[in-house]
């Protein structure tokens, strides 16, 4: 990169806001997911004012512009693909008004996820999208990939608690799209770019709704000597049209990965659990309770465990959001899934992983959102042998094709990135991803916000293409 | 205007099946929006029909205007042109996997029709719209109506999945997926809702569908003044108390509503009704204006107080549930000035509008837009958004506004942020009307001042050429024109009927 535009964003930012040696870029070019890209300057915006003047600068010189939160995305959305300025929110990071009256907060893009709960709980109100990484994920990135988390099963994901944003387009305008209000006259804006990867606009501040905290919660931990039973347990609460406020699977493998550093008190010796919770009024949950250990125990449930209090229910969601985190202890890198399928296809699903784990020499662990259907299938490879990393490709490629076949998404709650752009095909038609283009086309015509996401770069037909082999001398092991 | 020739009407009409083309002076009539009526009439009953119509239509630069039962057309600014009305015949359930509580179905399926068959499984889908059930999937759609409901399951945009629509250059494309998560792609379908068919043709959609509440209440609750209303929601805000709907009604509204059923305490044959709605409707075309008839004619009358404001509390859950609402909204609500607390009770055969209503007054309240309209078409009936918070301030601007221009005003609260806003002139000659138009263009700004926006729902044609219904723009057009010149670039989907002239 011209070293011009480095002294530039200098001028602009002032030179602490400003990263650009090697030994500083490489600590930006990871995210959650397997993918690689090192931005060539990275920069710390205090204000949409300096997010407008870098992306002046960036328009000047015709480099591409990618954002970034706190970088735990697992889909490749907060990386550089191709270079250029990397915009980094940690800075950004006010709330900025809290209006208990009208449920609503106002939030700067880098504030912490979990940091909105946090100013508001005092009050009984809570911020309802849930990642597992939310005590670090913030809301600029989950805005970009309409996150979604465990509770999301009964709140609803990212997009349907945002509504307004302020953005800055890659003209360098800065917009305002639907606000405190519900139902904006003219398009949805806010819903379109809710999701929308960081491509069309740069997220400077979120208007987000505020929910009223539940009366009474109630956690639950079903114990299985067998993966099935416990599928066929989420399908027929499913059915039942029982909507828990979470349904969360771990097969046996995972749960002893995660026992081994969590200590939450699952059982070593079982082939799955399921974590189900419910809240809402005491009353409602009392009979939901019922209903939900009366089908447990109609399908095999070796025990049901109920969690005596907040301490044992804080354990027991420790143990599952840090599952990733205690995978990481044992293998030199995983690669975690995001497919979904309709809730009725989760045993023959799961049976279908297990298949496609043997083909390929890999054991899958399985942990995600069951009552939603969708699916983190997490694949344990080493990055230094370039045969496994091509098979965990491979196979996942396979898991997608599976979740497709059966009507489902290849993506829940990561996004699309990189990581499964050439994954499209199978589920757009040409015609749907020309429609998708031509938003890109509307809003970003330039194409310099976040390039080479979202949209495949072969004329695909749905094969899968092995990516080329990532790994550089600074990948972490 | 073009003038279609007879040989382009003949490629027309072999686009679609036999007696499904229309140019007959009434059908046309019939399909009149604000005094416009199309060149023909043509019913796609097949997704392949719908492509073909709009290739056609954009080889031929001739305007199309969607529609599904033609009632909403009211909606929106006159068509800048406007040669063929596209009805979307397309009425299948494509699938419906109860056991996964998801749904794909085609466009033209009635609302009601289509909750009917999901309420076999004890589901339904918690749309609406002010004209009840009798509207199509896709108008509701494409209008982004809601309802009562909306306070408990919020609008489309909560629980649309997916969805698939012809652009305005006759393509068929997709967005979205029919799982109940799903990021892979933009959210082109959350641009469709009330898009207005100014970016396609909606002809098929996914949802989520919802479990039916095993036992419902509904609760009337009365009061002296608004602000003891609004402290009763508040109440009921920061309680742990989750009502499924909460509307506030005007005294003035209350009057408008219970003035609907002119047969008084008589209870109406179906046969009558449809004579009234009939000649109603005959009555409006007359005018010039939009067919939009809604429900208009039911009985008995809903007997709201006319003193007074009424908020009707939607309750739902198992048995213990409803009963805590009950047991605790009661003392709420006198805590909160009520003079009377009643629950309402359950429907008479045979006009409820929707499967899931559990008494007659819903039914009224949710058409509360569309009838004021109809009863006193002199008016205009303005949505807007607007916070809880700011009801009490914005409901006294508006007063003013209305007092300030001799108009009588009616106002529905709907608890999630809306208030739909009668205004009603002494009649429709010239000077009325002006003070109308005076008043809506105030309203928009009484509204700014709330951070909120309006527009106008419903208002004679005459009133459109004065005013935009859709308000001032805002610097969001821009971006907005973008996008419509990418999915319709010659501008012949319903134009000049959206926001900003779009």
């Amino acid at each position: 990169m011209d070293t011009k535009i480095i002294r530039e964003l200098e001028a602009i930012l002032g030179k602490q806001s400003v990263l650009s040696a090697r030994e500083d870029l490489m600590m930006y070019e990871y995210d959650g997911s397997i993918e690689v890209a090192r931005p060539d300057v990275v920069v710390f915006p205090r204000s949409t004012q300096d997010v407008v003047r870098i992306v002046q600068a960036a328009n000047r010189h015709q480099v591409p512009i990618t954002g970034r939160g706190a970088g735990t995305g697992l889909s490749g959305g907060a990386l550089a693909r191709q270079g250029g300025i990397l915009i980094v929110f940690s800075r950004m990071n006010k709330i900025l008004e809290i209006d208990l009256e009208n449920q609503r907060a106002v939030v700067q893009p880098g504030v912490v996820n979990l940091d909105i709960t946090r100013a508001v709980e005092h009050a009984g109100y809570f911020f309802a999208p849930d990642p597992s990484s939310q005590k670090s994920c913030t809301i600029g990135g989950n805005v970009a990939e309409n996150a979604g988390g465990p509770h999301t099963l009964l709140y609803g994901i990212t997009t349907n608690h945002v509504t307004g944003l302020e953005v800055v387009l890659p003209s360098g305008e800065v917009l305002r799209v639907g606000g405190k209000t519900l139902d904006t006259p003219g398009y949805d804006l806010t819903g379109l770019l809710v999701g929308s990867e960081g491509t069309l606009a740069i997220v400077t501040e979120v208007t987000v709704k505020l929910t009223r905290l539940p009366e009474a919660t109630k956690t639950l931990l079903a114990v299985y000597n067998s993966v099935d039973d416990a599928t066929e347990t989420v399908a027929e609460i499913t059915a039942r049209a029982i909507t828990p406020a979470a349904c969360e699977f771990m097969d046996g493998w995972t749960l002893r990965v995660v026992e081994a550093w969590v200590h939450a008190g699952f059982p070593l010796d079982s082939a799955a659990v399921l974590l189900i919770e419910v809240d809402g009024l005491r009353e409602s949950i009392e009979a939901q309770t019922a209903e939900i250990i009366d089908v447990c125990n109609l399908n095999h449930a070796r025990e049901v465990r109920v969690a005596k209090d907040a301490k044992e229910r804080d354990l027991l969601w420790k143990g599952r959001k840090n599952a990733f985190g205690a995978v990481g202890r044992i293998s030199p890198s995983y690669y975690v899934q995001d497919g979904v399928i309709p809730r009725t296809k989760l045993p023959a699903t799961l049976r279908e992983i297990d298949v496609i784990g043997k083909k390929y020499s890999f054991e899958i662990g399985n942990i995600f959102h069951a009552g939603d259907g969708n699916l983190h299938p997490i694949i344990l490879f080493d990055p230094r042998d370039r045969g496994q990393y091509e098979r965990a490709v491979a196979a996942a490629g396979e898991i997608m094709a599976h979740c497709i076949a059966v009507g489902g998404s290849i993506t829940g709650e990561h996004g699309v990135g990189f990581e499964k752009s050439e994954l499209m095909p199978l589920m757009f038609t040409e015609a749907d991803l020309e429609a998708m283009r031509r938003v890109r086309h509307a809003l970003n015509p330039a194409g310099l916000l976040n390039p080479g996401k979202i949209f495949p770069f072969g004329k695909g037909c749905g094969e899968v293409r092995v990516r080329p082999f990532p790994v550089t001398s600074s990948t972490p092991l | 205007m073009s003038h279609l020739q007879d040989a382009t009407l003949a490629k027309l009409e072999a686009l679609v099946d036999a007696g499904n083309f229309f140019t007959d002076a009434q059908s046309l009539a019939r399909c009149t929006i604000d005094g416009c009526a199309p060149r023909a009439v043509v019913h796609a009953s097949t997704v392949e029909q719908v492509v073909e119509v709009v290739r056609f239509a954009a080889a031929e630069n001739l305007a199309v205007v969607p529609h599904g039962n033609f009632q909403q057309m009211g909606l929106g600014a006159p068509p800048a042109r406007y040669d063929i009305a596209l009805r979307v015949g397309l009425h299948r359930v494509l699938s419906y996997d109860p056991r996964d509580l998801t749904l794909s179905v085609e466009a033209g399926i009635q609302l009601n029709a289509l909750n009917q068959q999901l309420r076999e499984q004890r589901q339904f889908l918690p749309l609406d719209s002010h004209f009840g059930g009798f509207a199509t999937i896709g108008g509701i759609l494409a209008t982004n109506s809601s309802g009562p409901l909306r306070h408990a399951f919020g609008t489309a945009r909560d629980f649309l999945l997916g969805l698939e629509f012809v652009t305005g250059e006759g393509v068929r494309t997709k967005s979205g997926g029919r799982v109940v998560k799903s990021v892979a792609g933009y959210d082109i379908h959350k641009l469709m809702i009330g898009s207005l068919g100014t970016l396609g043709v909606i002809t098929s959609a996914n949802f989520r569908t919802f479990p039916l509440p095993p036992v419902t209440a509904t609760h009337l609750v009365r009061f002296p003044a608004l602000d003891d209303a609004l402290a009763f929601r508040r109440a009921m805000a920061t309680s742990p108390l989750q009502p499924r709907a909460l509307d506030i009604l005007s005294p003035e509204a209350a009057r408008l509503l219970n003035s609907i059923a002119p047969g008084g305490a008589r209870e109406l044959s179906k046969e009558e009704i449809v004579q009234m709605m009939e000649r109603e409707s005959k009555a409006r075309r007359e005018r010039g204006e939009s067919e939009s008839f809604g429900m208009t004619f039911r009985s008995p009358a809903p007997g709201f107080s006319e003193k007074e404001w009424t908020v009707l509390v939607g309750t739902g859950g198992n048995e213990q549930v409803v009963e805590r609402h009950r047991r605790e909204l009661e003392p709420m609500a006198h805590a909160a000035r009520a003079t009377a607390f009643e629950q309402a009770r359950p429907p008479r055969e045979p006009f409820t509008q929707l499967v899931e209503d559990d008494c007659m007054e819903w039914s009224y309240v949710r058409t509360f837009s569309s009838v004021a309209f109809h009863l006193q078409p002199a008016a205009a009936v303005l949505k807007i958004s607007v916070l809880p918070g700011k009801f009490s301030d914005f409901l006294k601007a508006s007063k003013g506004i209305a007092g300030q221009h001799e108009l009588n005003s009616a106002a529905l609260l709907r608890a999630a942020g809306v208030v739909y806003l009668a205004l009603v002139p002494s009649s429709l000659e010239e000077g009325p009307r002006k003070r109308l138009a005076q008043a809506c263009n105030d309203i928009f700004a009484a509204a700014q001042n709330a951070d909120g926006h309006a527009v106008i729902e419903f208002c004679p044609s005459a009133l459109k050429r004065g005013v935009s219904v859709w308000g001032p723009p805002r610097a969001d057009l821009a971006l907005m024109r973008n996008l419509k010149n990418e999915f319709d670039p010659r501008g012949i989907l319903s134009p000049g009927r959206f926001y900003g002239g779009i």
